[in-house]
């Protein structure tokens, strides 16, 4: 089993060639991979340079294009879209082909499909610096770049339900159904939006609901989805167990399509008090399928933390398992009265955001993206470069993540006392974003190694492909490619 | 979970079921709700923003200002924002119909600005120059205005020129490391114009049945807290 990619062992017993789905991925792998890293470096920096602005707003203030209210959503943008979503949703198609036990259908989609949504990244990133954002948090990239990545991930959508549908397995591994939410729900949430916002009809606080409820979907059940279900996949692996619990990754599954999507109003919000109970009610539901998933991965992970602990894949995967749990727990936390009223509008949020992103979701896809591209490939990695993009990864969204949340309580305590001046509670809370900015920087600097290593390892492949066409070869390389050490 | 159909429409039926009731249902009861006349003024609420204000607001949307700003008063009970002077009343769906975008804004490193005007004392006109020019200095550099202030500042908002016949009648009064060489001056661009005209209309006050005007808290503290803040410069982030 633990040659394989964490998929149980009954998958690998149905006789399906895992090579032959791996090399599927080749081509899609050459072309989308890089990409997805250099945004992922080109994230950091923004994200890194917008929190060194928060305790030195002096710093690059002469130029339009890089004010804090500009590079924070680009960067975001870059990260959120151009490297979890893209990385998460070509790792979601591996592992939903070997779940199928299929080779991958239709890469042409995918190909057509990831350039289409490179191009509504670029658009998206450089329309916010260049102050075309839309103004709607979550969403701010320019409508036109959203409905790049729209068609984009419909042709990749297609694809992957083709590949589903021609599974030669009885029954799939429930990662599976994860992905397959997510190639749903970003068409959907998107596309919605797109329709809903841009019309002259849509007035006042209908607009704040319907970008609430999308961009809730986008974070919490796109990315988040693709997010869990690779951790459902990474973590039996990394464990050297099988997964828990089928059950509670149903409960999982369905808690995150019914009841997920309601999350969106807050106590306080200026809307009807219906509306806001059931998105307070939707928060509190959703919870259930944050407590099974937590059931399920500590039951997965339990007796096995010594080899959890072995691999940086194994730390990474182990890291965005808590980090999802503990962003959905504090989602719901939020979501009551008692708490919002101290904490909403304060850095403790941002940082909730930041456990689910760069947590739930980077630090998983960080784990799987070196295995699929050395098996997809057959090039093997350089594993130090890998073992310090792990290592600065985690230390540095996990500094992100609990400066932000300690400097949210802070500065929602201090808040609440009405007495005190605002400028005090700003400073109060200035500590720990000065904190957060390290965990930004060791973030950024950890892309540098996985650049390094991907770059180098596909320029390799590349040099190979173009010495085997002038030997009129056509044979891979087959050289050594293994597990992330 | 073996059938891909199944599969398919169970997660279409959830997600078009918080489509319609987190969209669809508020939109029917609230999504072409009318301007209500004001029993005091006998004037629409809310008020057509002026045109410009509303191209303040497209530079508001442009950088990004509701990154650091909301502009939601929160009901009593959830939050001090009435009690620090926030606004008069909490802010309901009413207040935001002819915004467009909607830019509630979900953190505050800067303070909330749905009633900036207002609590500037906008409806004073002799006070409105001053109030234009305070704003105009603090989007120039608010440490200005504001000793500690971690707000950027918006140079590209504003022009420095030589000065050739005179003074000009808009140019920012900066002294100390602010002020230009001598023989400068700094004044506002159009688009620093116009948003400060669009600070200048954000103001959710009109007393509504849903939301009716409280009386001014009387909790001394907490109003000299606010009073102090805003003569030594006023609100900033």
């Amino acid at each position: 089993m633990t040659s394989n990619v964490g998929m149980p062992s009954h998958t690998d017993s149905a006789g399906w060639a895992a090579n032959e789905v791996d090399a599927s991925f080749r081509p899609v792998a050459l072309l989308l991979v890089t990409k997805a890293v250099l945004w992922l470096v080109a994230g950091s920096l923004l994200t890194l340079l917008a929190s060194i602005k928060l305790h030195g707003p002096s710093m690059m203030s002469g130029s339009a294009w890089l004010t804090y209210g500009r590079v924070l959503p680009a960067g975001w943008t870059a990260l959120v879209f151009g490297f979890a979503g893209q990385a998460g949703t070509l790792l979601g198609l591996w592992t939903l082909a070997r779940a199928a036990g299929q080779r991958l259908q239709a890469p042409g989609l995918v190909l057509a499909g990831g350039v289409l949504w490179n191009l509504g990244v670029l658009a998206g990133v450089v329309g916010i610096l260049a102050g075309f954002s839309t103004g709607r948090e979550g969403l701010e990239m320019p409508s036109g770049a959203l409905a790049l990545l729209t068609v984009g991930a419909a042709l990749t959508g297609v694809a992957g339900w083709k590949t589903y549908s021609a599974r030669t397995t009885a029954r799939v591994f429930p990662s599976a159904w994860f992905v397959l939410l997510g190639l749903i729900a970003f068409v959907w949430f998107a596309s919605a939006a797109l329709a809903m916002l841009g019309g002259a009809d849509v007035r006042g606080s209908i607009q704040l609901l319907i970008q609430r409820w999308a961009g809730n979907g986008l974070q919490r059940i796109w990315l988040g989805g693709l997010a869990l279900g690779l951790i459902l996949f990474a973590l039996p692996r990394a464990a050297q167990k099988p997964l828990a619990s089928r059950e509670l990754t149903l409960i999982s599954f369905w808690s995150l399509v019914f009841f997920t999507p309601w999350a969106v109003t807050l106590p306080g919000d200026p809307l009807p008090r219906w509306v806001v109970s059931f998105g307070v009610a939707g928060h509190t539901l959703a919870a259930i399928g944050v407590l099974a998933a937590a059931i399920n991965f500590w039951k997965t992970g339990e007796g096995a933390v010594a080899r959890l602990f072995s691999t940086s894949a194994g730390r990474l995967v182990t890291g965005a398992a808590v980090a999802y749990v503990v962003a959905g727990t504090l989602q719901y936390l939020v979501s009551l009265r008692v708490v919002a009223s101290v904490v909403r509008f304060t850095w403790l949020p941002v940082g909730i955001d930041w456990a689910l992103v760069g947590g739930g979701a980077i630090w998983v896809v960080l784990s799987v993206l070196p295995e699929f591209v050395e098996r997809a490939t057959g090039r093997r990695l350089n594993p130090g470069l890998l073992n310090l993009n792990a290592t600065l990864s985690l230390v540095g969204v996990g500094v992100v993540v609990l400066s932000l949340i300690l400097a949210g309580v802070i500065q929602g305590m201090s808040l609440s006392n009405p007495g005190k001046a605002y400028m005090d509670t700003v400073k109060g809370s200035m500590h720990g974003v000065r904190l957060s900015s390290l965990g930004f920087l060791l973030f950024f600097l950890g892309q540098l190694p996985l650049l390094a290593a991907v770059v180098g390892g596909l320029t390799a492949v590349a040099r190979d492909a173009v010495g085997a066409v002038k030997s009129w070869g056509l044979a891979p390389t087959g050289k050594g490619m293994g597990a992330r050490s | 979970m073996n059938s891909t159909p199944l599969l398919f429409l169970g997660i279409l039926a959830g997600l078009a079921a918080s489509w319609w009731g987190m969209v669809v249902a508020p939109k029917l009861q609230i999504g072409s709700a009318p301007t209500v006349v004001l029993k005091e003024t006998g004037q629409h609420y809310p008020p057509t923003r002026p045109g410009v204000a509303q191209q303040g607001a497209e530079v508001y949307r442009s950088l990004g200002c509701n990154t650091c700003h909301s502009q939601i008063v929160r009901p009593e009970g959830y939050g001090h924002d009435l009690l620090r002077g926030w606004g008069p009343r909490r802010t309901v769906a009413q207040d935001y119909l002819r915004d467009q975008p909607i830019m509630l804004g979900s953190v505050r490193v800067g303070p909330d600005l749905a009633n900036i005007a207002t609590r500037m004392g906008s409806g004073d006109s002799n006070a409105q120059p001053a109030m234009v020019a305070y704003h105009l200095k603090h989007l120039y550099h608010p440490r200005t205005v504001m000793e500690g202030s971690v707000m950027p500042a918006y140079p590209f908002l504003f022009e420095k020129r030589r000065i050739v016949e005179g003074p000009s009648p808009d140019a920012l009064k900066l002294e100390g490391a602010y002020a230009p060489e001598a023989g400068y001056e700094v004044v506002p661009k159009e688009e620093a114009r116009v948003l400060v005209a669009y600070l200048l209309s954000l103001k959710s006050s009109a007393s509504l049945v849903e939301a009716p005007v409280i009386p001014p808290p009387t909790n001394a503290p907490v109003k000299a807290a606010n009073t102090a803040s805003i003569a030594t410069g006023g609100p900033s982030r």
